[in-house]
């Protein structure tokens, strides 16, 4: 049951240590406005519950057809096929699969059971200088679970950072910032057109966020995802920097990561019963990515390349 | 570690120390009977002699005749086979395994090793000859029989009892420190010349003290003796000598070697060699794991130190001392039979040395030494010396720091043990604080006190779950299908799970009795049938009291340990038979038992439950007591046997027993399948860590068995 305040995740990652400083608790908001096609996690964009099914493990020995309530599933010779049309995800196919073929993603988790789980770590963050980042998914289509998360996490005295791609209202943010010790903030494209191409939204209401948080006082982390085709060029880059430059006049802007794109979530994808857009792509290469470094190390900012 | 990393690496070692690793790592792993030769001979020729006395006489005469040896770049000399990476061979222990694996030895799939085709006839025409009926493996083997506890111990391998049986004892930290540089051999047979006065041979009583102490004595000179062989090696390769800078490097060593091991070192490459000495005269005396040389960085220092100070020496040709020194630890394998090589992989020999940690009167004890050794083994990426590092409250952040250093690089040391768990530990046992402030470490973890402190890690290995097995099958061992354990009753009559649990803690406690039987008579047989005059010549209390260590002489007893393996699978079965049976009642008993009888097969939906139960390490309460429960109840239980001078203590250190004791245990409540690998120490199953979505993690497994492992290393080894 939905009780108020509760929040739909997907995921809470302890001991995580490529999102934030130090040590720290992720925690993966299920919903996202963007369909950016390389996204590694897909079961983050919907944010109701979804059904995941993993071709690899299972057997066709129809157990979950059999339990179905509303008779979504049906097995034809050498294939499980899954029609989510009248499916309520009440999760009978998960429990009654014997080899753990069917996932369901995305439960409800009150504040209190989340600070409980981030508590443990406390001691982590104090000496690794870590502390917990919402992620995902979008924490800001969360807003009121959000900020009383933020809140929550703050009374405890542990580190918050979020992750964000920026595409909300400003108005969001700024119930956030004041318990926010850290902005993870994705700049995909600086190009409107392009960037609606592959996430499926323009980027005007992201630019215009940024330039309002750039204008406050919150440490700022700039995430570039390097995409074959799409950005992984110095021209794109280059906008970028000239972006920054522009408005950072604060300077609190403390880095700029470059995230090379690979393909850890395709599998996802299919057991979803998505399409991979991006099936030909590779990961850029350390000479390309040393170069697109170069020209935001060109532009004054602290440039890393994050290798998963 | 990646190449590039590697090349630094090796581009970080002195030239000479390069070019020794790299002749090292061409050297394939040989069986040497140079050893065995000399001690048939010697028991040959004195049939009716006391054993103290023939075993003396026989480390004497390997002392006299073994080959000797000097690499070309060698500064630090000497091995007990006059071959590098020579394991030696000793009959008089066991020798039917090599029997069965003369042919094949050398392709074996774990730890292969070379015999020369002549040793392999010596071997069959004179020393395995010798040696039917006589051996402490034959002897173990025969009294356990009859006792009738051979099928749960060597036949069933359920508890695996070879050990002790087919090695010698080994597993303690030589008193270096304060026997052996502060006396040399000359010293320590002194003190036994001054002691024999004490005793009177037409007293019966003390007999067996005069044994002992003229066995110390011949040992003693054994050694000597054995230093004036490599004396003369080096003078005789230095008159030969056509470089300039190799012949002065081999007048020193004939200089250090006229004078060590007999007297005591006085300078820092003497230390080096009177102690890599003392390493070779335990391999000569036993092929044995874990003769683990403590605390270096303390003793050494001040005679580096001083060397510093006298301008004797500079500091990186200390360095580079240490360096021949370390890769030195790396020339003895342990020779293990083909099955042992499994539950201790790797011919490793366990040789632990130790950095860092605090004085015996308290404060940081780290120097120079402590951090030159690291820099030593990071740069080196070899697999022996063992090096643990203590870490206290007081150590710097540059020490932790340097520490990090060399655990970045993959070598997997340091281990790192925290000061305060381990003294607490062996002040619970009665040690005095400055000997437990002054603790090293022995093998893989085991905590100990050099030269005061004698104890066995283990003569028995075996595991946890196989007595959940029992309780599930009313005493049948599921992979043989043999009732091997207690019948505790049809466990469908089983009414609540507390008397499942009672019927599973009572054929824990029978496999315990069982261990606790072999121990004692393994002890016996070492006791009566393998005496230990170099071992005793460096323990604390042994010459004084005029006992071998195997008599008790020594100053602190302890154990032996009982090693058991599987604390994951236990905690994962238990909670899943309370879970499924007793609270979800989703499987009934009768359908678990079946399930487990056909190793799940048919049964998928079963072992799915099974495994969705949950699962030990993911911080949760449920399923860690039973572990927590498990461990305490155990070590009160084997506390409750008396070794031959000391209660038996538990290890949970399976080392890499964990694998071959997996081969004993069939399918557990747990969801593992049978026959394959249990967990190892204390920390989560495989897998078990990434099977829910919602967290636990490296986090739950780094952190949870905190106070758990405190709990049962305190109640593991040491004391008196």
């Amino acid at each position: 049951m939905l009780k108020n305040g509760d929040g739909t995740i997907f995921n809470i990652q302890r001991y995580s240590v490529n999102d934030g400083p130090g040590i720290r608790t992720l925690v993966f908001f299920k919903g996202c406005p963007l369909r950016c096609e390389w996204c590694s996690n897909p079961e983050s964009q919907k944010k109701k519950r979804q059904i995941m099914v993993f071709d690899n493990l299972c057997t066709l020995c129809g157990a979950c057809a059999a339990v179905c309530p509303n008779s979504c599933i049906t097995i034809q010779e050498d294939k499980r096929i899954y029609d989510p049309k009248n499916c309520d995800r009440c999760g009978q196919c998960r429990d009654i699969c014997p080899n753990s073929a069917v996932k369901l993603v995305g439960e409800k988790i009150s504040i209190k059971d989340v600070v409980a789980i981030a508590e443990k770590d406390y001691l982590f963050y104090l000496n690794s200088g870590g502390g917990v980042t919402l992620g995902g998914g979008e924490p800001t289509m969360q807003p009121e679970f959000s900020t009383n998360l933020l809140k929550a996490l703050k009374k405890y005295g542990i580190h918050t950072a979020i992750e964000t791609c920026g595409y909300t209202e400003w108005r969001i943010f700024e119930r956030l910032l004041p318990f926010l010790d850290l902005v993870l903030y994705d700049v995909k494209h600086i190009n409107p057109f392009t960037h609606e191409t592959q996430t499926g939204k323009s980027n005007q209401r992201i630019l215009r966020n940024l330039v309002n948080l750039l204008g406050k006082k919150a440490p700022v982390i700039i995430r570039i995802p390097v995409i074959p085709g799409f950005n992984d060029d110095i021209q794109a880059m280059n906008e970028i920097g000239l972006f920054l430059n522009t408005h950072n006049h604060n300077a609190v802007i403390e880095r700029v990561d470059l995230l090379p794109y690979h393909k850890l979530g395709i599998n996802k994808y299919k057991a979803l019963g998505l399409s991979y857009k991006l099936d030909g792509s590779q990961t850029p290469e350390k000479k390309r990515l040393e170069e697109l470094k170069q020209t935001l190390v060109d532009h004054g900012y602290k440039t890393s390349i994050e290798f998963l | 570690m990646d190449s590039a990393a590697k090349n630094e690496n090796q581009s970080a070692l002195p030239s000479r120390i390069n070019r020794m690793k790299n002749d090292f790592l061409k050297i394939k792993p040989s069986v040497s009977i140079d050893r065995a030769k000399a001690t048939t001979e010697v028991y040959k020729e004195n049939p009716n002699l006391p054993v103290k006395i023939v075993r003396a006489k026989a480390f004497h005469r390997a002392c006299e005749t073994i080959p000797i040896h000097i690499g070309a770049d060698e500064l630090i000399v000497s091995n007990p086979s006059g071959k590098q990476r020579a394991g030696v061979f000793c009959p008089e222990i066991s020798w039917r395994w090599l029997e069965t694996e003369l042919d094949t030895i050398h392709k074996r799939i774990q730890d292969p090793y070379v015999i020369d085709e002549e040793d392999k006839k010596t071997l069959k025409e004179e020393i395995f000859p010798f040696w039917r009926g006589k051996s402490i493996d034959e002897k173990i083997y025969a009294q356990l029989e009859d006792l009738g506890v051979l099928p749960l111990t060597f036949e069933s391998g359920i508890i695996d009892a070879e050990l002790k049986a087919t090695n010698g004892a080994g597993e303690y930290a030589p008193g270096y420190c304060n026997i052996l540089i502060k006396k040399g051999f000359n010293g320590i047979k002194k003190e036994a010349k001054k002691q024999l006065k004490r005793f009177d041979i037409a007293r019966p009583d003390d007999i067996e003290s005069i044994y002992f102490l003229k066995s110390v004595v011949i040992a003693c000179d054994a050694m000597v003796l054995l230093g004036k062989r490599y004396a003369r090696l080096a003078k005789n390769m230095a008159a030969k000598e056509a470089n300039p800078r190799r012949r002065s490097e081999l007048e020193k060593i004939t200089a250090v070697c006229a004078r060590i091991p007999g007297e005591p070192p006085e300078t820092f490459h003497e230390a080096l060699q009177m102690v890599w000495f003392g390493q070779v005269a335990h391999y000569l005396e036993e092929n044995a794991p874990s003769y683990s040389p403590g605390r270096i960085d303390q003793y050494f220092y001040p005679y580096y130190e001083r060397d510093l100070a006298n301008s004797v020496i500079t500091e990186e040709e200390a360095r580079e001392l240490l360096y021949c020194f370390m890769l030195k630890f790396n020339e003895i394998p342990w020779l293990l039979n083909e099955f042992a090589s499994m539950y201790y992989a790797g011919y490793m020999a366990f040789q632990n040395i130790c950095v860092g940690g605090q004085k015996p009167e308290g404060g940081d004890a780290t120097n120079a030494l402590s951090y030159m050794v690291l820099d030593c083994a990071k740069n080196l990426q070899l697999y022996q010396p063992s090096i643990a590092a203590r870490i206290h409250n007081k150590s710097s952040q540059q020490f932790l720091n340097k520490i990090g250093e060399v655990v970045k690089t993959g070598i997997g040391f340091p281990a790192n043990h925290f000061d305060d768990t381990t003294i607490k530990m062996l002040l619970s046992y009665g040690v005095d604080p400055a000997d437990a402030r002054d603790f090293c470490l022995v093998g893989c973890v085991e905590p100990g006190i050099s030269g005061k402190l004698y104890q066995w890690s283990a003569v028995c290995l075996t595991n946890f779950p196989i007595a959940v097995e029992f309780a599930l099958t009313n005493g049948v061992q599921l992979v043989s299908g043999n009732k091997l354990g207690l019948e505790t009753s049809d466990p469908k009559a089983f009414e609540t799970f507390e008397a499942f649990e009672a019927a599973v803690k009572k054929q824990l406690q029978n496999i315990i009795r069982v261990s606790a039987i072999t121990t004692i008579i393994t002890q016996q047989v070492h006791r009566d049938h393998l005496p230990k005059p170099i071992v005793s010549s460096v323990v604390d209390g042994c010459v004084e009291s005029g006992k071998d260590v195997m008599m008790g002489g020594a100053k602190y007893n302890s154990g032996p340990g009982i090693i058991i393996a599987g604390t994951a699978d236990y905690a994962n079965s238990m909670a899943a038979v309370k879970k499924l049976v007793y609270e979800d009642k989703s499987v009934t008993m009768a359908q678990l038992c079946e399930a487990l009888t056909n190793n799940f097969e048919g049964f998928e939906m079963i072992n799915k439950l099974c495994k969705e139960a949950p699962k030990y390490g993911n911080d949760d309460d449920y399923v860690d007591d039973f572990a927590r429960d498990v461990i305490d109840f155990i070590s009160y239980e084997i506390k409750s046997f008396q070794g031959l001078y000391t209660p038996l203590a538990l290890g949970t250190l399976p080392v890499s027993s964990h694998t071959p004791q997996g081969l004993v245990v069939g399918a557990l409540p747990s969801g593992r399948k049978a026959a394959l690998p249990l967990g190892g120490r204390h920390q989560p199953r495989p897998g078990n860590r990434f099977q829910r979505a919602d967290g636990h993690h490296q986090v739950a497994g780094q952190d949870q068995p905190g106070s758990l492992h405190r709990r049962c290393a305190a109640q593991h080894e040491a004391g008196p």
